[in-house]
């Protein structure tokens, strides 16, 4: 019976609407025009069981006849047929639009094994792990072009040891001040793969803690890069791990 | 208070278009225009409201949007075509305003046609070949 219900206040609604717009309209000239043509669309409403059952639904093909007029008039002024040209060029542009949907796709996938990966060999908690393909151009003239993996980037989640160690350093700097609440000690801990010895000092506190946190930091983002190298072929310079130092914070 | 200002603004350039008549018709002309163009800038605003309660009426009683967007198309066919023929014919062009309303009227029409295809379409499935 919810059909039944979904018409009835389909019709209502629209004869509602067209009782609406007879009284907004602005002149007597217009009128009998334009009461031809919403009497048509109540009919249309009236009639959609019947036209469903025989046809497909009326919106849609509403909406295709809609967008036929509309490109008949854009040709019309425009003076010309749609050229074999036209019809390539947008041919060229719905392919190209597609392929990159697909690469977007796959990257996802990847991105996901090897998050898998990640936690299942070195057991630390990723976040996140974002992949870039592009397509990189065929060697030869009758290979077809390849996906190729551009970047890899790699958020790691802080683990809870961690954060324990920052909140206690917080509050060991806390303690000597009488001023309540000091704003949390932030450690930026951002390890370049590329040269893994250049000691982030953002957070401007670089006490022994932060310094062992940190070096930890590193031998497991050597760890997840190695793994990352031996198993799906990469450059080092293609990967990028963070650590994401807010997640968790209080 | 907005009706004050509307029927102010109209009276003030009726007064100054039936003083200016003799001297400079012309001018007497674009006074009127400007006046008419300016209350319907001043009315698009509402408009735009109204339209936009109707669309949300629409939308959560679950009417189709082909059907809301036919009905407000020719609500604003008819809007411009109106419009735009007593600007003209307030020029004396009695004509011209007639040919922009026959502009209207079958603008209107050619939103009829798809509508007219599908009952057609049924109708003849309906019927034993």
């Amino acid at each position: 019976m919810s059909w039944l219900n979904e018409w009835m206040r389909e019709v209502i609604m629209v004869v509602l609407l067209a009782t609406f717009v007879d009284l907004i309209l602005p002149s007597r000239s217009m009128e009998r025009y334009v009461k031809l043509v919403l009497s048509l669309l109540i009919l249309l409403t009236l009639l959609q069981p019947i036209i469903n059952l025989f046809t497909d639904s009326p919106e849609s093909k509403l909406t295709e006849a809609f967008q036929a007029q509309a490109m008949n008039s854009a040709n019309f002024t425009n003076g010309k047929e749609t050229t074999l040209q036209q019809i390539l060029s947008q041919a060229e542009q719905m392919k190209h639009q597609q392929q990159t949907q697909s690469l977007q796709w796959a990257g996802e996938e990847v991105a996901r094994q090897m998050k898998q990966q990640i936690q299942e060999s070195t057991g630390s908690m990723v976040q996140e792990v974002k992949v870039i393909l592009a397509l990189a151009p065929a060697k030869a003239a009758n290979e077809q072009d390849s996906p190729s993996i551009t970047s890899v980037d790699v958020v790691l989640q802080q683990e809870p040891q961690d954060l324990e160690e920052q909140l206690d350093q917080d509050h060991n700097a806390s303690q000597p001040i009488a001023i309540a609440p000091i704003a949390p000690v932030k450690v930026d801990v951002n390890v370049e793969p590329v040269k893994p010895d250049s000691s982030p000092s953002d957070g401007g506190v670089a006490d022994k803690k932060s310094a062992e946190a940190l070096s930890r930091n590193e031998s497991k983002a050597e760890e997840i890069e190695k793994l990352l190298k031996m198993k799906w072929n990469l450059q080092s310079e293609q990967i990028q791990i963070k650590q994401n130092e807010d997640n968790g914070k209080i | 208070m907005e009706i004050i200002q509307v029927v102010g603004l109209g009276l003030i350039s009726t007064i100054i278009i039936l003083i200016i008549k003799e001297q400079k018709p012309m001018f007497a002309f674009l006074i009127a225009a400007s006046t008419s163009i300016l209350i319907f800038l001043f009315l698009i605003g509402k408009i735009g409201s109204v339209i936009d309660e109707l669309e949300k009426m629409a939308e959560s009683a679950g009417v189709q949007m082909i059907y809301l967007k036919t009905i407000l198309k020719i609500i604003g066919i008819a809007y411009i075509a109106e419009f735009g023929s007593q600007i003209v014919r307030d020029a004396g062009q009695e004509s011209i305003a007639s040919k922009i309303e026959l502009a209207g009227k079958v603008l209107i029409m050619v939103l009829a046609i798809p509508i007219i295809g599908i009952i057609i379409e049924t109708v003849m499935k309906l019927l034993p070949a």
